[in-house]
C-alpha cells in the first residue's frame, strides 16, 4: 500500500445544511482534506464554516488559533480555547455565492494521529483562502490557523456547515473535497 | 494518447513507466476503455499522489514547462525545491495553457519580508501577471520552496484557483519570504500545460536555473 492514498472523492450534488464526511477509513495515521466551499448565501464575502470530530456533543473540548487577512484588514489573529469552544470554529472558509462565478474557496486541512485510539488529543492545521483579488473589489479571506479537540478518541466522521450565526444558510451544491490519508 | 488500444504490450521495463502517464503500456489485450482506475494491475489499489513529470535544472533555461498533463486526475501538486537563479534574485509567474494575459489571472498573498515580521493582504489588479510575491528565488542560500495546489484542474465548470505556499528563508539575513498565496486562472478551460517563468527585467541569463533545483509535478486522485 503507498504511503498517501486517496480515501474519497466527493462532489455535493445537493446543497445542505451539514456536510457529514462519514464513516472515515482507519487504515491511515493521518488524513489530509482539500475542501472546496461554496455557499447558498447571495453575498459578495466569505464566511466561517465550522466542524467537529465525530458527532457533535455540544462539550467545549475544542480551541482554535487562527492568523488571517481580508479586504478591510491587513493582519488580524485569533485564538480560543484549549476547551474554549464546542467546534472547530473559523475552520473551513465558505465563498458566498455572489462572488465571482465558478470559484469555490480552497481549504487545504491537515489532520493528526486521526485514528489513534491512545493520542486523545487530536490535531488539525489548516491554509485556506476564498473569493477572487481582481480588482473589481469585493470580499477575501486568506490565512492559516490549527485546532485541537481533546479528550477525543478515533475520528470516523467529520461534520461541516456554514457557522456565521445567520439560520437557513447551505453549502451549495458542487462543492466539493479530496479526502486522502498518510501511513 | 495515440496507440492501438488492444495492442499495447511494449517491449520496455515497466519499472521503468512513469505513473498513469504510461501505464497503459503495461496492459496487453485488453481494452483501454474496460479499465477502472486503481484496478488496472489487478490489485485494486487506490490512487495516491503519482509523480507526473519532473524537470531538473541544469543552468541552462530559465523556464519550466510542463506540457500535455494528463487529464486522468482530480487534483494537481506542483513542489519546486531548492530554486535558485544565476545571478538575481526574481519573483517568477506562472502561466496556464499557454496564455500570459496578465487580465486572465489574479493574485491574493499574505507574507512578510526579511526585515517586518507583519502579515499583509495584497489584492493584485487585473492588469498584473500572477506573480509569486517577493524573491522567491534568490542567487545566496535563500533557496525557494513551493508547494502548490491545483484542485480541480480539469473538472468542468470550475474556475482554476490555487493555493500555494512559499518558503524562501535561508541562512543569508539579506532576502527570503514567506508567503500564502492564491493564483485564480479566470477560466474554467482544462488545464494541459504550465509554464513557470521568471519575472525580472534584466537579461535571462541572470535567471538561469541552477543545480540542484527540481520541480516536481504530481497528479493526486482520479479526475471526476
Amino acid at each position: 500500500m503507498a504511503d498517501f492514498e486517496v480515501i474519497s472523492e466527493v462532489t455535493l450534488g445537493s446543497s445542505t445544511s451539514q456536510w457529514v464526511i462519514a464513516d472515515i477509513s482507519q487504515d491511515y495515521t493521518h488524513l489530509e482534506l482539500d475542501l472546496h466551499l461554496r455557499a447558498t448565501t447571495v453575498n459578495n464575502g466569505t464566511y466561517p464554516g465550522g466542524m467537529t470530530f465525530n458527532t457533535f456533543t455540544g462539550s467545549n473540548h475544542y480551541g482554535y488559533g487562527v492568523v488571517y487577512s481580508n479586504n478591510s484588514d491587513n493582519g488580524s489573529a485569533s485564538d480560543v480555547g484549549p476547551d474554549g469552544v464546542n467546534r472547530i470554529q473559523y475552520g473551513p472558509r465558505i465563498s458566498g455565492d455572489g462572488t465571482a462565478s465558478d470559484s469555490y474557496a480552497i481549504n487545504k486541512m491537515f489532520i493528526a494521529n486521526y485514528s489513534s485510539t491512545a493520542i486523545l488529543h487530536k490535531q488539525i492545521l489548516w491554509q485556506q483562502s476564498a473569493a477572487t483579488g481582481d480588482s473589481s473589489g469585493g470580499s477575501w479571506f486568506m490565512g492559516f490557523g490549527a485546532g485541537a479537540k481533546t479528550n477525543c478518541g478515533a475520528i470516523t466522521q467529520l461534520t461541516i456547515w456554514p457557522d456565521w450565526g445567520t439560520s437557513g444558510q447551505e453549502i451549495k451544491a458542487g462543492s466539493c473535497y479530496t479526502l486522502s490519508g498518510w501511513k | 494518447m495515440s496507440f492501438n488500444q488492444y495492442r499495447t504490450n511494449p517491449g520496455q521495463a515497466i519499472s521503468n513507466f512513469r505513473g498513469r502517464t504510461d501505464t497503459p503500456k503495461a496492459w496487453p489485450s485488453t481494452a483501454v476503455s474496460t479499465w477502472t482506475n486503481g484496478g488496472l494491475f489487478g490489485g485494486g489499489g487506490k490512487i495516491g499522489m503519482e509523480e507526473i513529470a519532473v524537470y531538473t535544472a541544469d543552468a541552462t533555461n530559465s523556464i519550466i514547462t510542463f506540457n500535455s498533463i494528463p487529464q486522468t486526475y482530480r487534483n494537481l501538486r506542483m513542489v519546486l525545491r531548492s530554486a535558485r537563479t544565476a545571478a538575481y534574485g526574481s519573483a517568477f509567474q506562472v502561466h496556464y495553457n499557454n496564455s500570459s494575459y496578465a487580465s486572465s489571472y489574479n493574485t491574493l498573498a499574505i507574507g512578510n519580508g526579511n526585515a517586518a515580521s507583519y502579515i499583509e493582504g495584497a489584492k493584485a489588479t487585473s492588469n498584473r501577471s500572477p506573480t509569486i510575491i517577493g524573491d522567491t528565488i534568490l542567487p545566496t542560500e535563500n533557496t525557494g520552496y513551493w508547494v502548490w495546489d491545483l484542485p480541480n484542474y480539469c473538472t468542468a465548470g470550475k474556475k482554476k484557483v490555487s493555493l500555494v505556499r512559499i518558503g524562501a528563508k535561508g541562512i543569508n539575513a539579506g532576502g527570503g519570504f514567506q508567503s500564502l498565496f492564491q493564483h485564480t486562472y479566470n477560466y474554467t478551460t482544462a488545464i494541459s500545460r504550465i509554464d513557470i517563468t521568471h519575472y525580472g527585467g534584466a537579461a535571462a541569463s541572470n535567471y538561469l536555473l541552477k543545480v540542484p533545483m527540481t520541480a516536481t509535478l504530481y497528479g493526486i486522485g482520479t479526475a471526476e
